[in-house]
């Protein structure tokens, strides 16, 4: 099945960011796809590239980029990004800022759509 | 339809409104903080176990493991997934986070 | 584009307006995507219904008074139905007449048959 996930939450603060992250690797064992994760609201935060946890602690900013590696697409709300200074200078270097259209888009492509 | 609830129902109405949709074939599933609502003895016990009367109820291991919950503490009938188990319920029903 | 062809996606708003984002950044995606001639509808419920309330004036506040925004939604944006749960504005000591645009609203058991023709829900 194709998944199409947002996130609403920032990192640490809430489990949101990690119940997600568990959610899309489990799924991606399955051979399900995941035809991309939208931050949105607060869930913007998890993008920022000054993510710098103590070093015994889970690196969101890392685990995320290890996703993307693995070929999920990670889109940044320009607008909610903008709003809360995640911008082309401190959103990390390998993702996409775009419009609200993606997260549409992604309704459209999947099968199913998550919010956490 | 997937009911997912991750709020304590002791701090949120999250469980409650849900429970205003769920209809035949529906499940619900406790993830995060949600999870409490399933532990034995505890205020939603009956109201748990009206709902099981009529859909399936799912908790999230890592979830409950976490919160030192026991497999025996969690109300009977109520069963207990890990992620993979979550994402397969997400195939079956259309989710709608109830946060 | 068809009917059939259109991907239905309803917003589930059930958080009041101001005490945080949720209604404000919204309003803002279901103004985008009113633009994509998709079959969008927009839900209230729970504390959802307090953003419809007629009268909201924000000047103390400083923040914009969003609600001006719903009058506009359906015709200017394209977003084909409001919804709004019956039971939720009784609890609320509200009625339809309380509401700053003409809405649908829907009794649980109605709003929830709307829901198993959705394909996806973004919930705010």
């Amino acid at each position: 099945m194709k998944f199409g996930i947002l996130i609403k939450d920032g990192p640490y603060m809430h489990q949101a960011m990690d119940t997600a992250y568990n959610f899309i690797v489990a799924a991606m064992e399955m051979g399900h796809e995941i035809t991309g994760v939208f931050f949105y609201n607060d869930g913007v935060y998890n993008r920022s590239n000054a993510l710098e946890p103590p070093i015994d602690e889970r690196n969101i900013m890392k685990l995320l980029t290890d996703i993307e590696l693995k070929g999920v697409r990670l889109i940044v709300c320009v607008a909610a990004g903008k709003r809360r200074g995640i911008v082309n200078k401190t959103v990390c270097e390998v993702n996409e800022i775009s419009g609200l259209g993606q997260l549409l888009d992604l309704c459209i492509a999947s099968d199913r759509m998550i919010t956490f | 339809m997937l009911h997912i609830v991750k709020r304590s129902p002791y701090e949120s109405s999250a469980l409650n409104d849900s429970l205003k949709y769920i209809k035949e074939k529906d499940i619900l599933l406790l993830i995060e903080d949600g999870v409490y609502s399933a532990k034995k003895g505890g205020k939603f016990e009956n109201l748990l176990k009206g709902v099981l009367q009529n859909n399936e109820v799912f908790c999230l291991i890592a979830d409950v493991k976490a919160r030192g919950i026991e497999g025996s503490e969690i109300i009977e009938n109520v069963k207990l997934i890990d992620y993979k188990g979550f994402v397969d319920k997400v195939c079956e029903q259309n989710p709608l986070m109830w946060a | 584009m068809s009917e059939q062809e259109k991907t239905k996606v309803m917003f589930v708003c059930r958080s009041a307006p101001y005490g945080n984002i949720f209604e404000q950044e919204a309003i803002e995606a279901m103004i985008m995507f009113g633009a994509y001639e998709q079959d969008i509808s927009v839900s209230f419920i729970d504390d959802g219904v307090y953003s419809l309330k007629k009268g909201q004036d924000t000047s103390l506040l400083g923040k914009k008074n969003f609600s001006l925004t719903y009058m506009i939604l359906k015709d200017d944006f394209e977003i084909n139905h409001i919804y709004v749960e019956k039971e939720s504005l009784e609890e609320r000591g509200l009625n339809e007449s309380d509401l700053i645009t003409e809405v649908e609203v829907l009794d649980r058991n109605a709003l929830r048959e709307k829901m198993d023709e959705m394909k996806a829900f973004l919930p705010f």
